[in-house]
């Protein structure tokens, strides 16, 4: 299986691309980081330079993996968006993957062990929250994404505080972004793939806009 | 050429594919009924939906046109001006589509689409070299098509007016123009809107206003013609706005009455219209051109399109409007624009930002 991430939801935006064999083992990985401050970002440029790197041509690739957030919702629609062209020009699957479970799963690979906090900014004042237990094997969600306050979040502080601009409002913290690279490999262990329209960023505030009035019933003719 | 393109500037999901100047499909996913409950687009919610309604839009003008992605030689996308995370849906879905099929893109500045669509006309269009041919629609009915005809162009000066801009364009020969002047505040759009939320009526408030008004005094009420004589191409419409507020609050009561109802709003559309009409004309006399075009979504009303044909036919000028089904926001326009630009060796790049503010260049 050859798979493309994108995962643009935190200020590091990361493309990559994994071929791996029929066991799941990496033949091919290779991955391209902007950590450049901003929301311009060069995402096919990336695409071009991972897939140069990793040997593969764009025709060959199979999965879109694309991480939903929560974050930066320009980010992650600008990866929907890209992952909804490449599909009207090539089959390919779909697959969508929390960026928080990203998170917690690179913690992993990084080593970190124990319960493990998954903090996003969510803008207003509060945060995205969810809580992992993070062992030799992986990375297991044990409480869902929800949104907190901030001393909500101080109050779990018994656990490692982890995400990609954590230590901003929580100084003891670790910053950890979620990676492409790490999507293609959760991806790769996956089939819960989603048709085109109906992949979307995690949403999880309610929507309030103000209503207008009723209109007046207008006259005949 | 065969070339798909995308229209996600506000609040319409469009694709079309267009081959030679020929429309040969064009699909809308409107999200008027969305937003009416808001009195407005809601920019959050119209990203929401491009990312639902894109992929079923395109496919069903890919379908329309019985063409396959890979039949395509070319991928186009509204780059600017619009809202940004709609403009983004769109933009970044064509360049994903030009890169996976390794085809050239084409960033189309939305006003300038609107610019030359008055120059698409519905006509009998021909395939190959040869035969006149007349599209048959799947009900076996024959109909013609939307076909791009600069053939009979010449220097215009343009009226490019919707709910989000307006503008007068002095276009001295195709693809070369200059901006005269534009509204230095709210678009006449916008004012229909907004006077229609002041009189309680539903959004879109101008196709409304313009259903009372055919059956109003348009002189029953005297509002203000702003700028009007000023010795400039620019509009100004948030003071008329204004007036119809204060209007309201002096006569309360009054457009609760349906005969009353229909004069003001004829007599708002009246000053609206006049405005528009004077200034467009008084360019073009000075301009020394003897064409008027006009586009965009106001252009649909009907009294600005009679006052229009009215004083052109006066002054012995030509007048094209854009036909009804390109006035609003549509891929087919943006589509037409692009085969032409591609033509004279205009490309974008693919990972080219979107452009909110983007200016007529």
């Amino acid at each position: 299986m050859k798979i493309l991430a994108f995962e643009f939801s935190s200020p590091q935006r990361s493309v990559a691309v994994l071929h791996a064999d029929a066991d799941g083992r990496a033949v091919a990985a290779r991955e391209a980081i902007d950590s450049a401050p901003g929301y311009g970002m060069k995402p096919l440029g990336m695409v071009e330079e991972v897939l140069r790197q990793a040997g593969i041509e764009r025709e060959q690739i199979e999965c879109i993996a694309i991480g939903l957030g929560p974050g930066s919702y320009t980010g992650i629609r600008a990866a929907i968006a890209l992952a909804q062209g490449w599909l009207l020009g090539r089959e390919v699957k779909l697959i969508g993957v929390s960026s928080a479970e990203c998170v917690a799963a690179q913690a992993q690979a990084e080593g970190l062990r124990g319960s493990a906090n998954v903090v996003i900014d969510a803008q207003r004042g509060e945060f995205y929250q969810a809580g992992f237990e993070l062992n030799e094997t992986g990375a297991r969600e044990v409480s869902p994404l929800r949104i907190v306050s901030a001393d909500e979040v101080r109050a779990c502080a018994d656990g490692n505080l982890i995400g990609p601009e954590v230590t901003k409002w929580f100084p003891n913290g670790r910053v950890i972004f979620p990676r492409a690279a790490m999507l293609t490999r959760l991806a790769a262990t996956r089939a819960d793939f989603v048709a085109g329209e109906k992949i979307e960023p995690i949403y999880l505030r309610e929507t309030a806009f103000v209503k207008a009035p009723p209109s007046r019933v207008l006259p005949p003719g | 050429m065969t070339l798909l393109a995308f229209e996600t500037s506000c609040d319409e999901t469009s694709a079309a594919v267009v081959r030679d100047g020929v429309i040969l499909s064009s699909v809308i996913a409107s999200q008027i009924k969305l937003h009416a409950e808001y009195g407005g687009v809601v920019p959050e919610l119209a990203a929401r939906e491009h990312l639902r309604n894109l992929l079923p839009v395109t496919r069903a003008a890919l379908r329309e046109a019985g063409v396959t992605a890979s039949e395509l030689d070319a991928i186009a996308a509204t780059q600017g001006p619009g809202l940004p995370m709609a403009l983004m849906v769109g933009c970044k879905a064509a360049q994903a589509l030009a890169f996976t099929l390794r085809k050239p893109f084409l960033g189309v500045n939305h006003h300038e689409a609107h610019l030359y669509s008055p120059w698409i006309r519905i006509a009998e269009h021909r395939l190959g070299s040869t035969d006149a041919v007349v599209e048959t629609g799947r009900d076996g009915a024959r109909r013609s098509a939307l076909v791009a005809d600069f053939s009979a162009f010449q220097p215009n000066v343009s009226l490019i007016v919707s709910g989000g801009h307006t503008m007068l364009v002095h276009v001295t020969a195709e693809l070369e123009h200059k901006v005269l002047g534009a509204t230095i505040d709210d678009a006449a759009g916008e004012c229909f809107d907004k006077t229609g939320k002041l009189l309680g009526l539903p959004y879109p408030a101008g196709p409304v206003i313009d259903r009372l008004a055919a059956d109003g005094n348009p002189k029953a009420f005297d509002f203000p013609r702003p700028l009007l004589n000023d010795p400039n191409d620019d509009f100004s419409f948030s003071g008329l706005k204004t007036s119809v507020r204060y209007f309201l609050r002096d006569h309360p009561g009054l457009a609760d009455d349906p005969k009353q109802l229909r004069d003001l709003c004829a007599s708002v559309q009246a000053a609206i219209v006049e405005v528009l009409v004077t200034k467009t004309i008084r360019a073009a006399k000075r301009l020394r051109v003897r064409c008027v075009t006009a586009s965009g979504g106001v252009t649909c009303n009907r009294a600005l399109r009679a006052e229009l044909l009215a004083r052109c036919q006066k002054r012995g000028f030509t007048l094209r409007l854009a036909e009804p089904t390109l006035c609003t926001d549509n891929a087919a326009m943006i589509g037409i624009l692009a085969e032409r630009k591609l033509a004279r060796g205009g490309v974008t790049s693919l990972d080219a930002e979107i452009e909110p503010g983007m200016a007529v260049a």
